[in-house]
C-alpha cells in the first residue's frame, strides 16, 4: 500500500524530471549541439499520438470490442506509407512558409484568410478542450485507484474529493508551468521547442516501457503465456464475441481507419509535432516506420492484458479502462502499479502539453492578433515593443486553456459527453482533411469552400456527436436521441435521415464529410478565387517546384517601405534581438547596406512578412507590412487587373498573329497575282508579235519587190491573211476571257438538247479532221433530257475540244471519239482522241492560261494556250465542270458535264 | 530529375497494400468460426500483428533503400529542386 503523499511527491517528482529533460534539450539546443535532431526523437515526438486515452482506454475498447481498437493504431500505419509523399509535402510547405499552426496553415493556403484561421481554432478548441479534460481526469482517476484500492478490493472510482485534494488540479498547475516556460521561450512559433520536444520522446519511453512492462507482468507473471490467457478465455463463451470480428460492421471498420488516418495529421498536437516541430524532412523516412513500429509494440499486450483481466475480474463490476493498472496492484505488485501510473502520466502530461501549445499558438496567432490588428488596437503607428504582447497573450491562453480543460473535467466529471470524447475529438479534427489534403493537391480549392465546408462540417458534427451526448448526460431533454428534435423523427441526431444501423461515431463522419466534401468541393468550384487566393494555391501545390531558397515569388507586394519601417516594425512584435540578426542575415545574403538602401524592394517586404508570420500567423503578417508599405501596399485589385489586362493581350496578340498571317498570305497571293498578270502580258505581246512580225516582213517584201513574180505574191498574201486571222483571233480570245473573268459577258441561258450541238460543233470540223486522216467515231446516248446553258458559248467550247483533238493527232491520226452520256451530275460530253497524252504534271495546269502542254518543243503555231482557260470559265459560270483525263502514249479524254434543265 | 526519397508510385502502393491486408472481405478469411488458433492464439488476432508488423518491415526496407540512395545522390552533386509532382 502506497501512501498518497508518496505517490504525490513521485508524480511531481516525475514532472521537475521533465523539467530537467527540456532544460537540458534547450540550453544543448542553445550551444548548437541539439540533442533532439535526429529520426528517433523525432519519431518518439510523434508517439504523443498516444495518450492515455490509448494507455487505459485501449485495453477498455479490447475488453469490449475485440480488435475493434485497432484501427486506431492501423490508420496511421497507413497514412505514413505515404508519409514520404503526403506528410513530406505539408512539411516543405509549412517550412517554406513559416507555417505556425494548423490554423495559420488553412488560413494561409486559402488566401491568408484570418475567418478561416479562426474558424480552424474555434473548431480546434470546442474539439479538444474534452479531449484534455479527459487526460487530467486519466490522471486524477488512476491516482485514486492507486491511493485508494491499494490491493484488494475494487469498484468503480468515484468522484475524486475537493479541487484542493486533487492530483490532477496539481498537475494541472505544473503543466501549465511547464508548458509556459518550455512552450513560450521563442516568440517565434515556427522555431522548434527543443526542450519541450525531448521532454516529449523521454515521455513516450517511459509510457511505452511501463506498458510493456505491465503486458509482460501479466501475460507471463500472472498468466502462462498469451496462449495460457487465450486457452481460458475461449473457455468462457461470454467472450466468444471478442475473437471475431462479426460485432464490427465494415462501414464502423472503415470509418475509425479513415478517422485515424487523418487524425494523424489534423490533430493540432500531431501536426504540431510532426509538421512544425520537424527538423529535417529526411527524418521522415525512418519515421515512417519507426512511429508504425512504435504503435504496434505499445499495441502488442493489450489484447492478453485485456482477456486476463477478463478472466481476473470476469464477475466483477470494474471499469475494463482501468485494467492496465487493476492487475498489477490486485497482484500485489505495487511498485510496478507505480511505475503504470507514472507511465499513465506520461500518456496523458505528453498530450496536454503539445495540445496547449498547438492550440495557444492558433488561439494567440489566429483568433486575439487578427481581432486586435482588426479593431485598431495595437496603435500600429506607434512604436512600443508588442513582441511581449504576443507572448503574454500565449502565456494566458495557455492557462486559460489548462484551466478550462480542468473545470470542465470537473464539473463534467462520469458524465457520458467525457467518456466518448476521445473519438469524438478525432471526428472534430476530421474536419479540416478536405481543407488540407484539397489544398495541397488540388489548386482549385478556394477559400470560400473550405469556410463552407469547415462551417457544414462542423455544424453536422455538433448535431450528431455533441448535442446528443449532452442529452445522454442529461443536460438537454432525452427525447432528442428518441424521438429528434420536435418529434421530428427523421432529424434523430443518431440516425440522420433515417440512416441506422451504424455506429455513432461513423454516421457523424459520415455525415459530416458528405457536408464538408461536398461543399469543398461544390463552391470551390462554384465561385473563381480572388488572385491571392490562386497565388496561395500555387505556391502550396507545386512547393516543389520552387527553387530552393528563392521561394515564394510573391508578386502581391509591388510597393515601396522604408527599410527601417520595415525593421521597426519586426522588432516591435519579434523582439529587437531576433528582428535585428534577421535584417543583419538578409543583408550579409544579398550583400546590401541597409543605411544606404534607399527603399526596401519586393524582396525585403516579403521577408520581413514572413518573418512575422513565423511569430504570428501569415494573415497577421500580411495586415501588418501592409500597414507600412506606403502607397500601392496590397496589390490585390490592381494585380488582379494587371494578371486579366495581361490575359487580354495574350488573347488580342493571338488575334494579331492571326490577322498578320491571313494578310501575309492575301499578300502573297496578290503577289502571285501580280506575277500572273505579267506574265499574262508579256505572253500575250508576245504572241501579238509573232503574227504581226510576219505579216509586217511579207508586207515589206511586197512594198519593196514590186517585180515579184504573181504566183510568189500570192503566197505571200496568203500567209498576210492568216496570220491576220490569227491576229483577230487572239485578240478575240484575249477580249472573251477579260469579258469573262470580269463577268461582263452576255449569257444567254437556255435549255437545249446537247447531242444536237456536238453533232453540230463536229461538223463545223468535219473537214479539217477528213484533211488530217482522223477517224472519227460519235456515241450519243439517245433520249438525254435537255441541258441548261448557254448554246453559242457551249459550242465554242466543244469546237475548242475537237480542234485541240485534230491538232495533236494531226501528225499521228487515229480516232477521235465523242461521246455524250448521262451522269447524276448531268449530262456528259467526252472528246477522246488517241494521241500522245498529256503528262501528269502537265494535267492540272493544263487550264492555265497561255499553258501550252508539251508544245514549246513541237512548236505548234496554231494554239495560244487561251481555248482551254476560256472553255474552263465558260462552263464553270454554267454550273458544269470540267477536266482531264489522260496517259502518256496512250491519249486523252477532256470531259465536261452541264446540269440538265430543272424543268426536265 | 532528382527523385529522393521512395517514388510517389512505391508509397501509393504500399499504401493500397495496406489497405488490402486490412480490409474486411480479406479479414473475413482469418475470422474464422469455430475459433482457429495458432499456439493457442485465436488466428484473427496473430493475423493482425503479423500483417501490420509485415506492413512495417515492408516499407521499413522500401524507405529505408530509397533514402541510402538519397543520400548518396546529395553527396555526389548539388540537389536539385526536387519533385514527387510529375
Amino acid at each position: 500500500m502506497l501512501a498518497p503523499w508518496f505517490i504525490f511527491a513521485v508524480s511531481i517528482g516525475y514532472l521537475c524530471l521533465l523539467f530537467a529533460i527540456a532544460h537540458y534539450g534547450d540550453s544543448r539546443a542553445d550551444q548548437g549541439s541539439s540533442i533532439v535532431r535526429n529520426p528517433y526523437i523525432y519519431t518518439l515526438s510523434l508517439a504523443v499520438y498516444c495518450t492515455s486515452w490509448t494507455y487505459y482506454g485501449s485495453v477498455g475498447r479490447a475488453a469490449s470490442g475485440g480488435v475493434g481498437f485497432l484501427p486506431i493504431y492501423l490508420g496511421p500505419t497507413l497514412m505514413f506509407t505515404m508519409g514520404w509523399f503526403v506528410i513530406r509535402k505539408i512539411i516543405r510547405i509549412s517550412k517554406t512558409y513559416n507555417i505556425t499552426s494548423i490554423a495559420d496553415f488553412i488560413s494561409s493556403r486559402y488566401g491568408k484568410s484570418h475567418l478561416l484561421g479562426g474558424l480552424v481554432t474555434v473548431i480546434a478548441l470546442i474539439g479538444i478542450l474534452p479531449y484534455i479534460s479527459l487526460q487530467l481526469k486519466a490522471v486524477s482517476t488512476s491516482f485514486d485507484i492507486l491511493v485508494r484500492y491499494g490491493g484488494d478490493e475494487f469498484s468503480l472510482p468515484t468522484a475524486s474529493g475537493t479541487v484542493l485534494t486533487d492530483t490532477a488540479f496539481y498537475v494541472s498547475l505544473l503543466l501549465a508551468v511547464f508548458t509556459i516556460l518550455f512552450g513560450t521561450r521563442h516568440i517565434d512559433a515556427t522555431e522548434q521547442h527543443q526542450g519541450m520536444v525531448a521532454a516529449i520522446a523521454f515521455e513516450s519511453i517511459v509510457k511505452l516501457v511501463a506498458f510493456l512492462a505491465v503486458g509482460v507482468f501479466v501475460t507471463f507473471s500472472v498468466f502462462d503465456g498469451p496462449g495460457d490467457i487465450f486457452r481460458q478465455a475461449s473457455a468462457r463463451p461470454e467472450l466468444e464475441a471478442l475473437f471475431t470480428m462479426d460485432h464490427i460492421s465494415d462501414g464502423q471498420w472503415w470509418g475509425l481507419n479513415l478517422l485515424a488516418m487523418v487524425a494523424i495529421v489534423c490533430l493540432p498536437r500531431q501536426f504540431q509535432v510532426t509538421i512544425v516541430e520537424n527538423m529535417d524532412e529526411n527524418h521522415l523516412t525512418k519515421a515512417s516506420w519507426l512511429f508504425p513500429l512504435y504503435l504496434f509494440a505499445i499495441n502488442l499486450f493489450v489484447l492478453p492484458i485485456a482477456m486476463g483481466g477478463l478472466i481476473l475480474y470476469g464477475g466483477i463490476n470494474i471499469d475494463a479502462d482501468t485494467f492496465v493498472l487493476a492487475v498489477p496492484i490486485s497482484e500485489g505488485n505495487t511498485w510496478l502499479a507505480l511505475f503504470v501510473f507514472i507511465g499513465g502520466l506520461s500518456a496523458a502530461t505528453g498530450m496536454v502539453i503539445v495540445t496547449t501549445i498547438a492550440i495557444s499558438t492558433m488561439v494567440s496567432n489566429d483568433l486575439i492578433m487578427p481581432f486586435l490588428l482588426r479593431v485598431g488596437r495595437l496603435h500600429l503607428s506607434e512604436s512600443g515593443d508588442l513582441s511581449g504582447l504576443l507572448l503574454g497573450i500565449r502565456r494566458m491562453a495557455i492557462i486559460l486553456i489548462i484551466l478550462l480543460g480542468y473545470s470542465y473535467f470537473r464539473l463534467v466529471g462520469e458524465a457520458y459527453a467525457l467518456v466518448t470524447i476521445g473519438l469524438v475529438a478525432f471526428a472534430a479534427a476530421a474536419q479540416f482533411a478536405p481543407a488540407i489534403f484539397g489544398g495541397i493537391f488540388w489548386r482549385g480549392g478556394t477559400r470560400l469552400g473550405a469556410l463552407t465546408g469547415l462551417i457544414s462540417g462542423f455544424l453536422v458534427w455538433v448535431y450528431t456527436l455533441v448535442l446528443p451526448s449532452f442529452a445522454r448526460s442529461g443536460w438537454i431533454d432525452e427525447t432528442l436521441i428518441t424521438q429528434g428534435p420536435f418529434g421530428i423523427e427523421s432529424l434523430i441526431p443518431y440516425a440522420l435521415f433515417g440512416l441506422d444501423g451504424m455506429d455513432h461515431i461513423t454516421h457523424s463522419l459520415f455525415w459530416s464529410m458528405l457536408a464538408n466534401i461536398g461543399c469543398y468541393i461544390f463552391f470551390s468550384i462554384y465561385r473563381a478565387p480572388s488572385a491571392l487566393e490562386k497565388n496561395q494555391a500555387t505556391l502550396f501545390v507545386e512547393v516543389f517546384r520552387q527553387k530552393e531558397g528563392r521561394g515564394d515569388r510573391d508578386v502581391f507586394w509591388r510597393g515601396h517601405a522604408a527599410v527601417e519601417d520595415l525593421i521597426s516594425l519586426a522588432e516591435r512584435f519579434v523582439g529587437k534581438r531576433r528582428a535585428q540578426r534577421g535584417f543583419a542575415k538578409y543583408a550579409a545574403d544579398h550583400g546590401l547596406n541597409f543605411k544606404t538602401l534607399p527603399s526596401a524592394d519586393a524582396d525585403l517586404v516579403k521577408y520581413t512578412e514572413r518573418l512575422l508570420a513565423g511569430a504570428m500567423g501569415g494573415a497577421s503578417a500580411r495586415i501588418l507590412v501592409a500597414s507600412v508599405v506606403k502607397g500601392e501596399g496590397v496589390q490585390v485589385d490592381e494585380m488582379m487587373e494587371i494578371v486579366d489586362e495581361a490575359t487580354q493581350v495574350i488573347e488580342y496578340s493571338h488575334e494579331l498573329e492571326k490577322a498578320h498571317a491571313e494578310l501575309k498570305e492575301a499578300n502573297e497571293q496578290l503577289k502571285e497575282l501580280d506575277r500572273m498578270k505579267d506574265e499574262f502580258l508579256s505572253t500575250v505581246t508576245h504572241e501579238l508579235r509573232t503574227p504581226l512580225t510576219s505579216i509586217r516582213a511579207f508586207t515589206e517584201i511586197l512594198q519593196s519587190n514590186p517585180d515579184i513574180p504573181a504566183a510568189k505574191r500570192q503566197e505571200f498574201l496568203d500567209i498576210v491573211v492568216k496570220e491576220g486571222d490569227r491576229l483577230t483571233r487572239l485578240v478575240n480570245q484575249v477580249l472573251d476571257l477579260a469579258k469573262l473573268e470580269s463577268q461582263r459577258l452576255d449569257w444567254n441561258i437556255e435549255a437545249f438538247d446537247l447531242p444536237e450541238l456536238v453533232l453540230d460543233g463536229t461538223r463545223r470540223v468535219e473537214q479539217l479532221l477528213e484533211k488530217s486522216r482522223i477517224g472519227l467515231s460519235l456515241n450519243l446516248a439517245p433520249g438525254l433530257p435537255l441541258v441548261l446553258g448557254d448554246k453559242d458559248k457551249i459550242l465554242q467550247v466543244i469546237i475548242n475540244l475537237l480542234s485541240n483533238a485534230q491538232k495533236v493527232m494531226e501528225e499521228s491520226g487515229g480516232t477521235l471519239t465523242i461521246s455524250v452520256s448521262k451522269t447524276e451530275h448531268g449530262a456528259q460530253v467526252t472528246v477522246a482522241d488517241n494521241g500522245p497524252g498529256i503528262a501528269k504534271e502537265d494535267q492540272e495546269r493544263i487550264f492555265d492560261r497561255f499553258y501550252q502542254a508539251g508544245q514549246k518543243e513541237r512548236g505548234n503555231p496554231m494554239g495560244v494556250g487561251l481555248g482551254l482557260a476560256i472553255s474552263q470559265k465558260i462552263i464553270e459560270h454554267l454550273n458544269g465542270h470540267i477536266w482531264v483525263e489522260s496517259e502518256p502514249g496512250v491519249g486523252s479524254a477532256f470531259c465536261f458535264t452541264l446540269p440538265f434543265s430543272r424543268s426536265e | 530529375m532528382h527523385r529522393p526519397g521512395p517514388k510517389k508510385e512505391k508509397t501509393i502502393g504500399l499504401f493500397l497494400l495496406g489497405l488490402v491486408l486490412f480490409t474486411p472481405p480479406f479479414l473475413s478469411i482469418f475470422n474464422s468460426n469455430p475459433l482457429a488458433t495458432v499456439f493457442d492464439i485465436p488466428l484473427l488476432y496473430v493475423y493482425f500483428f503479423v500483417a501490420w508488423f509485415f506492413l512495417i518491415a515492408l516499407v521499413a526496407f522500401t524507405v529505408g533503400r530509397a533514402a541510402k540512395i538519397y543520400s548518396l545522390e546529395l553527396q555526389s552533386s548539388e540537389p536539385q529542386s526536387d519533385s514527387d509532382e510529375d
